[in-house]
């Protein structure tokens, strides 16, 4: 964990001239929303597909084929018609009418959520200012850290397109976690919400996704934490150990404007930002 | 309530509205421009009317791919059918000459035709390929009198959406919207690669709608019913294979 935290601070630093911006955020919640439906749709596409290729599992070159042809590749498994010479002494259920219709819906599904997506990006400079990679990540260090990072499912940072330091976020939300004991809790008063600054905008679309987007990441447990009796107290505060201070600190939330308990009633601490609470 | 809430409540109030009114407008639209298929109720209902929506919008007109001779196919799959029973064996025997298309409905000339007389109509030939939802083809050329004739024929009224069409086997009928039912391609086909059309191939009449996949292709064709609505056959979704749960529109 030292090498982790070590290289999470570095990183926030070096990219957080002030407090707001030192909060890395979440996806923009029309991200994620189209994400996850696009995700949604690959899979009833692949699902629905191999339903389909179940009933004919041949393929043939050339314009045209059929079981008086010899295939071209054969994937010698059981089908879904008793016409096809498989080798298998069953037939499959037959599933091609629910298997083409949810193969059409599922398409018609990446269609209309790719147009909502460039839309959205094109207008409000998503693609401009986090898509886009900046001048200075076009490189060949940079993109093959950036193709690591994704390969370990690292979260990208809001800003720099390529670059990817969001990660680091995640895993502060988990060390943080382990390090808050309820005797904390309490000392911190009617603090109880603990979202770890992975929310960007106030839509209710974001808010519904987000216990089932990032249950991987500990964010979980957080909202879990934020369940308490003064639920309605959704200011963010985040125990960080920084610069060899035990420190809580604000966190940027989008419920912030719901309204802070007053920083009187806080564990004070002075962090290496300049917060003082 | 900030103010910032408040403005997202009004400008999410109008989206929704906006909307909520450009779907209902589209709806109305679609109704009556037939962009509506009738298998659009249910899970899968969305999905079908854009599929079916799009096309009639895009290709209303379009021509299958034909295919130059040398690409019909040396051995075409006849496919299974259920046994023809009796009935049928005995017309065969009789060279069909008994067998008749009744052509019912919204005509202003209801008749039957018998097979020499929907032969001695103007023939039209098209090396076309069928291609089954499961995944397998053949290219073969077809002939027999377009349907749009058979229409003009019987006097077909201006209110006719949809013709239905039923096999001698009871199990199998499906329906055509106009766009198909009008089209050049489309056949009422009694010939396939120069000979009689034989019965493993639907022989002695079948219907031949190369735009669409071969469930709707139907064999052994007994009667055109013409219609301005389907919801009086079957369960009202079209044809036997929307019944059971394939999509009523087969478009390629």
């Amino acid at each position: 964990m030292g090498t982790t935290s070590q290289t999470f601070d570095r990183r926030e630093r070096a990219s957080t001239p002030a407090l707001p911006e030192a909060v890395p955020e979440r996806h923009p919640a029309l991200v994620r929303v189209t994400h996850w439906l696009t995700t949604l749709a690959f899979f009833a596409l692949l699902i629905s597909g191999a339903e389909i290729a179940l009933s004919h599992p041949r393929f043939y070159w050339g314009e045209t084929g059929n079981v008086n042809v010899r295939p071209w590749l054969n994937l010698h498994l059981p089908s879904s018609r008793d016409t096809v010479p498989t080798g298998y002494g069953y037939v499959l259920p037959d599933a091609n009418g629910w298997s083409r219709y949810l193969h059409f819906q599922a398409a018609w599904l990446v269609v209309a959520v790719g147009f909502l997506y460039v839309v959205w990006g094109l207008f409000n400079g998503h693609f401009r200012r986090n898509v886009c990679p900046e001048a200075k990540n076009i490189s060949v260090t940079s993109l093959g850290s950036s193709i690591v990072r994704h390969l370990r499912f690292e979260r990208p940072a809001r800003t720099g397109g390529v670059v990817v330091q969001r990660a680091s976020a995640v895993k502060l939300s988990a060390r943080d976690l382990r390090a808050v004991s309820p005797d904390d809790l309490d000392r911190v008063g009617n603090v109880v919400g603990f979202r770890c600054g992975l929310s960007l905008g106030g839509s209710n679309l974001g808010r519904a996704a987000d216990g089932a987007l990032d249950s991987l990441h500990g964010h979980r447990i957080a909202r879990a934490f934020s369940a308490g009796p003064h639920r309605h107290d959704l200011c963010c505060w985040v125990r960080k150990a920084d610069a060899g201070h035990d420190c809580w600190q604000p966190n940027q939330c989008r419920d912030s404007r719901l309204g802070c308990p007053s920083s009187a009633a806080r564990p004070g601490c002075h962090s290496g930002r300049g917060v003082n609470l | 309530m900030s103010q910032i809430s408040r403005r997202k409540l009004i400008t999410t109030g109008i989206a929704v509205a906006a909307g909520a009114s450009g779907v209902a407008v589209a709806a109305r639209l679609a109704q009556r421009h037939g962009l509506i298929p009738p298998d659009s109720r249910g899970f899968y209902g969305p999905g079908e009317t854009l599929t079916y929506a799009a096309q009639r919008l895009l290709n209303r007109h379009a021509m299958a791919r034909e295919f130059s001779r040398d690409q019909i196919s040396e051995k075409p799959f006849a496919n299974e059918v259920d046994p023809l029973g009796n009935d049928f064996q005995r017309m065969q025997g009789a060279d069909f000459a008994d067998w008749r298309l009744i052509v019912d409905g919204m005509a202003a000339r209801p008749t039957s035709f018998s097979v020499a007389e929907i032969k001695s109509f103007p023939k039209s030939s098209q090396i076309t390929m069928i291609g089954c939802e499961e995944g397998w083809t053949y290219i073969a050329e077809w002939t027999g009198v377009p349907l749009s004739y058979i229409l003009d024929r019987v006097g077909a009224l201006p209110q006719v959406r949809y013709v239905v069409y039923r096999s001698f086997q009871p199990d199998w009928w499906e329906s055509i919207d106009m766009s198909d039912a009008l089209h050049p391609q489309t056949l009422i086909a009694h010939g396939m690669n120069g000979a009689e059309l034989p019965v493993p191939f639907g022989g002695p009449l079948r219907l031949c709608v190369p735009r669409q996949l071969g469930y709707k292709n139907v064999k052994y064709i007994t009667r055109l019913t013409l219609t301005d609505s389907l919801k009086a056959f079957g369960k009202g979704t079209g044809g036997a294979a929307s019944d059971g749960g394939y999509a009523w529109y087969a478009g390629i």
